[in-house]
């Protein structure tokens, strides 16, 4: 699942340790998240959202339609 | 976490030296106040090296958060788990089985004991490989 999550990080000059910290996970799990490699559980994507102030469709994107459009 | 694997090893060469005097002492008819003094370093090793390891991984894991509900290493050790426990339902099958096949006077508990640590090197091992997928080039 792709997802905004470093460049929203990054906008709000944050590392990735205080991110991780702020919404009560590791930083190896923030590091996963943002290289696609690992999808998070949906309290972390709702906590990530709500840190980030935006809706959890305008950071995580669903590859499912690009992947099934005839 | 490297921390913890040296007190693990030097508490498992602790244990096999202590265990290794209790052996000697035993063979050589030692007093048995030797024996017994030998028999509860043994013990009291024993139990050093596990408390002290579940209290080391405990204060790491609340330091970096790796214990929550939510993080990569939880789902990553659940889902080690999972794998070795069906590896542990087949080897059983696959042992009992050879041992109906072909009974031996093997004792059923190093059979029991090398399975354990079979089982256990698997998980790691599992543990690694899908570590390693999950953290590759994120570094």
């Amino acid at each position: 699942m792709r997802n905004d999550v470093e460049a929203l990080r990054q906008a709000r000059k944050w590392s990735q340790e205080t991110l991780a910290t702020n919404v009560g996970v590791s930083r190896q799990t923030i590091n996963a998240i943002e290289a696609g490699r690992f999808n998070p559980s949906l309290p972390l994507v709702l906590r990530l959202a709500r840190l980030f102030g935006r809706p959890v469709e305008s950071i995580f994107f669903d590859d499912y339609e690009a992947d099934h459009t005839m | 976490m490297k921390v913890r694997f040296i007190y693990i090893a030097i508490g498992v060469v602790v244990c096999g030296t202590l265990g290794g005097f209790l052996g000697a002492a035993q063979e050589a008819g030692a007093a048995s106040w030797v024996i017994t003094a030998l028999t509860a370093a043994v013990f009291a090793s024993l139990m050093s090296v596990s408390i002290g390891t579940r209290i080391f991984r405990r204060r790491t894991e609340r330091r970096e958060l790796t214990a929550r509900p939510d993080s990569l290493e939880r789902h990553l050790a659940v889902e080690a788990q999972s794998k070795t426990f069906l590896d542990m339902v087949l080897l059983t099958v696959i042992t009992g089985c050879l041992f109906i096949i072909f009974p031996t006077q093997t004792n059923p508990a190093w059979v029991l004991i090398g399975l354990a640590v079979v089982l256990i090197v698997d998980f790691w091992v599992r543990h690694a490989v899908i570590r390693k997928a999950a953290t590759r080039a994120t570094a």
